[in-house]
């Protein structure tokens, strides 16, 4: 008997192939009720693929993979049943009303129409949409539809919603609007699992982490475990000339705890930022702008994949 | 795929019905908003009929003892159902498919491929029953009102029933050739080598004895001739063993592509 309290996405050794190109290459994770666990990872890395192996949309190759203790092999539709699902393309009946997308949906999951025609207009509402109700979905902005989207997801009160990428193209305006509809849900107890590629949504909405990068994990934690593990507490960014750069690659590596070459500056990460300043001013090199603050997620990115999160 | 593989069916494939007709509700809801295209349909076979088969029936002669327009009319009720297939099953389940990713989106509900398959097969077979029966009573008047006779047996009333077992063969093959295309110009090919040639050489506007006889057993492999011939068949009262020769051939044809369908869009959308 799985326990209510045991993991609600179970991975072992889990893998995904296509053809001879391995997309995800043995992970193990678990995610725990009531908890907003986040993907992250460059583009590539197989944070797709993976949310597609727990929507049951996607066959695993080889590994276990156990969503609400149930196989997705065998049994997809009761899994289903109990997700919502944000895929990182809208896939919105595009021959349907914002309204009829709602209803429709909420019949697939086999809501009495009397309720979902209750919910339709709930989550209208819970997504500032109502007045869009009867708009076809094409005449919709790409952020209205993403917002319809997450709707549709809630439309059978999913355990478990999985959102790829819920913000991405969206306005600063539609990103707060989300992760304040996000963190309501999770207040009320529902699981997130989510990808992004922006820290700051990270950060807001996350409690555990995984980092992910051609198709393996390379970090696992909260956002503040991985900045005290990964990085230091301060980072100073240089800009130099190339040439000043190249002829003193040296010297400039011994100073603070770690060096990171960006194509179009240093990063130094140290526990004092200005002491570094201050060592580089002392060896005369010309600085052509320099900034001291404190260490970030996207600075634990950088270290873990030697990327910048938006690849 | 090897073609075994492709034509079993595992028990948790079986489609059920009550979801399937959540896609039959589905496009209710769609038509809804463009019913004119429904109704557009059951134009097609009577503008044909009224062209050819009247137009053309006055300088034509009968057919083996029957009037041009009796003659022609069953065959443009078998190609009315196949261009029914074609549009619906074709066209829209295409665009469904690779552009809207309209599936993808209801695959992420409790719905499975077999649902959603058996679903649109039965749309359009409502569809196509529809205009089978709309078309079957109003060629009846219109041959009491100006005659000749189009419908000349009794039988013609199993036309319908038969008509609809047409439609639903022809959207099961439409399924799985929609299934097979993947980029747009192959449905130029499609339409041009395979509807069009079946459309004009498969015994609606002339008996297929007048072509060569070498041709006979390329005939038995068209899913349009063997609809002709059940068809007219039934309509002009001409009842043979033959016939059910005809309706083995639609209804193996139409299991045999509605499963492989199944498979084929399983590998499409699940992968
Ligand atoms: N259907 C497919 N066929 C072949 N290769 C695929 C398929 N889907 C994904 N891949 C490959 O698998 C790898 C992982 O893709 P995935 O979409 O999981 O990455 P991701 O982490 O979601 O990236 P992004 O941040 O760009 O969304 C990529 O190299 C991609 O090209
Ligand atoms: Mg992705």
């Amino acid at each position: 008997m799985p326990s209510a309290s045991g993991p609600l996405v179970l991975a072992r050794a889990l893998r995904k192939t296509f053809g001879s190109f391995t997309a995800v290459d043995g992970i193990d994770f678990e995610v725990r009720p009531g908890e907003a666990f986040g993907f992250l990872g460059p583009n590539g890395a197989g944070k797709t693929s993976t949310m597609r192996m727990i929507a049951c949309a996607s066959p695993v190759t080889s590994g276990e993979l156990r969503v609400f203790d149930r196989d997705p092999r065998t049994d997809a539709s009761a899994i289903k049943a109990r997700l919502g699902v944000v895929p990182q393309a809208d896939n919105l009946d595009a021959e349907l009303t914002v309204r009829e997308n709602l209803l429709m949906y909420a019949r697939y999951f086999d809501i009495p129409q009397r309720v979902a025609r209750d919910r339709a207009e709930e989550l209208l509402a819970f997504v500032q949409l109502a007045e869009r109700r009867d708009s076809q979905v094409e005449t919709l902005s790409g952020g209205m539809k993403r917002r319809l989207t997450i709707a549709r997801a809630l439309v059978n009160e999913p355990e478990l919603i999985l959102l790829d990428e819920p913000t991405t193209g969206l306005d600063p305006q539609a990103r707060h609007l989300i992760w304040e509809r996000l963190y309501r849900l999770k207040r009320q107890g529902t699981t997130l699992l989510l990808t992004t590629h922006y820290m700051d949504e990270a950060e807001q909405l996350c409690d555990r982490l995984l980092v992910m990068d051609k198709g393996r994990i390379v970090a696992e934690g909260s956002p503040r475990e991985l900045i005290a593990r990964y990085v230091t507490r301060e980072v100073l960014e240089v800009r130099m000339t190339d040439e000043v750069r190249a002829a003193n690659a040296g010297r400039l590596a011994t100073l603070g705890t770690h060096l990171e070459h960006l194509p179009e500056r240093l990063q130094f990460y140290a526990d004092d930022g200005e002491q570094v300043l201050e060592q580089i001013h002392q060896m005369g090199l010309p600085v052509e702008r320099a900034l001291v603050r404190r260490a970030t997620l996207e600075d634990v990115f950088l270290r873990l994949t030697g990327r910048t999160l938006i690849d | 795929m090897p073609w075994p593989e492709l034509l079993t069916m595992r028990r948790d494939e079986v489609p059920s019905l009550r979801r399937a007709l959540r896609m039959v509700q589905r496009s209710l809801m769609v038509y809804r908003h463009s019913w004119m295209v429904i109704v557009s349909g059951f134009f097609e076979p009577l503008f044909y009929l009224l062209s050819v088969g009247v137009g053309l029936g006055g300088m034509v002669s009968d057919v083996g003892g029957i009037s041009y327009t009796a003659f022609i009319a069953p065959g443009l009720l078998a190609s009315s159902c196949m261009n029914g297939a074609v549009s619906d099953g074709f066209f829209n389940i295409w665009f469904k498919l690779h552009y809207q990713k309209t599936y993808d989106g209801i695959l992420a509900t409790p719905m499975r491929v077999s649902d959603v398959a058996l679903g649109e097969l039965l749309w359009a077979l409502m569809r196509g029953s529809i205009y089978a029966t709309t078309f079957l009573v109003l060629v009846a008047v219109m041959g009491e009102v100006w005659g000749p006779p189009v419908l000349l047996s009794p039988t013609a009333l199993l036309a319908a029933p038969a008509a609809i077992i047409v439609a639903a063969s022809f959207s099961a093959m439409a399924l799985l050739l929609t299934t097979l295309v993947s980029r747009r110009e192959q449905f130029d090919y499609v339409m041009g080598l395979l509807v069009m040639p079946m459309f004009l050489f498969s015994g609606i506007f002339f008996p297929v004895s007048q072509m060569p006889s070498a041709l006979w057993w390329v005939f038995q492999l068209v899913p349009l001739y063997h609809a002709v011939e059940l068809l007219r068949g039934l309509t002009t009262g001409h009842v043979a063993p033959v016939l059910l020769w005809h309706l083995t051939f639609l209804l193996l044809g139409g299991a045999a592509a509605f499963v492989a369908a199944m498979r084929r869009l399983d590998r499409t959308l699940i992968k």
